[in-house]
């Protein structure tokens, strides 16, 4: 079967008085139906922007796709009018956004705005739409939720507009929920709730998910796959499972190093990745991570590595791989 | 509740227009000159005036004048009888002029309002294009122009030289004879709630539960007109109010140009005149206008924001 989302040598520049940045260099991946994948990335890494570049939600100007094709549901979304665009917005992808607390319209009801979207695209009545809603926000865990319904967003806590929001990615059942970061902005244990409901919901519906978040022991058992991403590129691709016992890349690496748990002594040195990430458009011809790569070869600043197949649905962009496993499937 | 906030603002209008009549009434006693000083070209026997400061009780103790008068006010509601037009009565003045003045204003408000928020929402969504450069140059020159340069060029161009408009006078709110005084009036206003609203419309465009109105696929108008301007327009609100008081009290020249018979003139003839009873009796009537549209916008703000409450 054809996957429900594919993105091929996506290209993505911001041009603004200070200047040129390719946000997102030659991006490619897929999403099948019913399949969870998590962007992992620091600031800047472009995994937002690879992201929002789908449902076409990128501030144009300054951002612009300057090359690769987005297939959803085999499907060219650059080669869409706008009204096209649009319905697909809603209607079949839904997206979560980061800050909850501005992510709502401040001066109309909680209900208005969640029922917008399916009487627009679903062409349902109001008594219709304020069922279903009703019917969301039970389903996203809000209490007394006919009564939530007549709240300003206001009224209404961190965690309880993020779950409103996610109601309303949810309204239309979309095909894909993109959420970008949905539970960086809540308390740790706000989010790992919100991360089950989420888990629980599209899973139930068989809907795909792309989950972008900087924090990669949250993807752990929730993300079928994972992308890591550094600098605008793709680092390393692979099962998620994969991805924390066989890291290849020296970033991947690092990162799951730096994930602090239980098992961590309090008196113990926390590990960190030295050296800071590229502000923006690091003029980087080559691998976007090589100034703070202590793996580094010659060509590493010059020629950007392939991204490789090493194994089972594994890629790794390194020309170095110091830690490839020299195990069969290792390709 | 509302109504009790209500009810403590309407009770805060008593003391504030006490401390208005006081200002006024002890800041145009102290200005030189006095009712009797210009009301003919040949001075007024000294033994005429003496009867007149009599007759007017104006020869009594300040102290004396300014008790009378407010006790009259209270006891009678009378705000006394104008020097300068023979015996008329300011409460007569004001019944008779003021209607006027607030039929023109709103029509100018309602111009204001239609054409100043469009040019503004325009030049927002058209930002930095030649549309958006045209309707900042119309504010900067609608702010910047005096009212009555604006009176006198539309009476040139509409009534002399197009010939479609009458020059003026007062012929009820429905009439054409309301349209130049009344775009008189609006253009400075209009210019101020477009610029408002264009930086306001601005800032909002780009908040981030626009992008969310746009994730759902929303058409861009419903997402102008549902969620946009009902943010935009909540720091517009502020401005209109204090433009929209200066509107409704009139205006001096415009009325003159266009012989309109509203209360702006009086506020201007009555100082020159030193007519002490139109003096107070109009300004009291603009401190409470203004202070109404303070309360209305106060009270705009709890509809156009639900997280505002007076409790």
């Amino acid at each position: 079967m054809t996957p429900l989302l594919q993105v091929e040598d996506l290209s993505v520049r911001f041009t603004t008085h200070q200047g040129v940045n390719d946000a997102v260099k030659g991006v490619s991946f897929e999403v099948g139906h019913g399949e969870v994948l998590g962007i992992v990335g620091e600031s800047a890494s472009g995994k937002s922007v690879t992201a929002m570049s789908i449902p076409d939600l990128l501030p144009t100007p300054p951002a612009e796709i300057i090359g690769g094709r987005i297939l959803f549901d085999e499907r060219d979304v650059r080669k869409m009018s706008s009204l096209e665009r649009r319905q697909l917005r809603g209607r079949e992808i839904g997206v979560v956004f980061q800050d909850p607390m501005t992510a709502l319209n401040s001066v109309r009801r909680v209900g208005v705005q969640l029922m917008e979207g399916m009487r627009y695209h679903l062409d349902l009545d109001r008594t219709e739409a304020h069922r279903r809603a009703v019917d969301l926000l039970e389903q996203v865990g809000i209490p007394s939720p006919a009564e939530r319904m007549k709240a300003y967003p206001h009224e209404l806590s961190g965690g309880m507009r993020q779950r409103v929001m996610i109601a309303s990615a949810l309204a239309c059942s979309p095909k894909l929920l993109i959420a970008d970061e949905p539970t960086t902005a809540l308390d740790v244990t706000v989010q790992a709730q919100i991360v089950d409901m989420v888990r629980s919901i599209t899973a139930d519906r068989d809907m795909s998910v792309i989950w972008i978040t900087h924090d990669l022991s949250l993807l752990s058992d929730f993300a079928d796959r994972t992308l890591v991403m550094y600098g605008g590129r793709v680092m390393e691709e692979a099962p998620t499972a994969t991805l924390f016992r066989h890291a290849e890349h020296p970033y991947t690496a690092g990162l799951l190093a730096s994930i602090v748990d239980t098992d961590t002594r309090r008196d113990q040195q926390l590990v960190s990745i030295p050296g800071t990430p590229p502000i923006h458009g690091a003029a980087l011809d080559g691998c976007p991570f090589s100034p703070r790569c202590s793996y580094g070869v010659e060509k590493c600043p010059s020629v950007h590595p392939p991204l490789e197949r090493v194994g089972d649905g594994h890629k790794v962009a390194c020309w170095v791989r110091p830690f490839a496993s020299k195990a069969p499937n290792g390709g | 509740m509302r109504s009790r906030y209500l009810l403590t603002r309407l009770a805060l209008v008593v003391p504030s227009l006490l401390v208005v009549f006081s200002l006024t009434f002890f800041l145009m006693h102290a200005t030189p000159g006095g009712p009797w000083d210009g009301a003919s070209t040949r001075p007024l026997p000294e033994s005429v005036i003496e009867r007149l400061n009599e007759v007017y009780g104006l020869n009594e103790p300040i102290w004396q004048q300014y008790w009378t008068y407010l006790k009259n006010i209270f006891t009678e509601g009378s705000l006394g009888v104008s020097f300068s037009r023979s015996g008329e009565g300011v409460t007569e003045i004001v019944a008779r002029t003021l209607p006027v003045s607030l039929q023109l204003g709103l029509v100018a408000i309602l111009i204001a309002t239609v054409f100043g928020i469009t040019l503004g929402v325009v030049s927002a969504l058209k930002r930095n294009t030649f549309t958006d450069r045209m309707a900042s140059l119309f504010s900067i020159i609608g702010v910047s122009t005096p009212n009555y340069v604006v009176a006198s060029l539309l009476v040139i161009l509409f009534a002399v030289g197009l010939g479609w408009l009458p020059t003026g006078g007062w012929d009820g709110l429905f009439s054409i004879n309301i349209l130049i005084p009344a775009f008189a009036l609006a253009l400075h206003p209009m210019a101020l709630l477009a610029r408002y609203t264009r930086s306001s419309m601005l800032e909002v465009w780009g908040a981030d539960f626009i992008r969310v109105a746009r994730s759902k696929g929303l058409p861009e108008s419903t997402i102008l007109i549902r969620h946009a301007l009902p943010n935009a327009l909540i720091p517009v609100a502020t401005v209109a109010g204090v433009a929209f008081a200066e509107v409704v009290t009139g205006s001096f020249f415009v009325e003159v140009i266009t012989s309109q018979p509203g209360i702006g003139r009086y506020f201007v003839d009555s100082i020159f005149a030193r007519d002490y009873p139109v003096i107070l009796g109009t300004t009291l009537v603009f401190a409470v206008i203004v202070m109404t549209m303070n309360l209305v916008v106060d009270l705009i703000y709890t509809l156009l924001d639900p997280r505002v409450s007076y409790e």
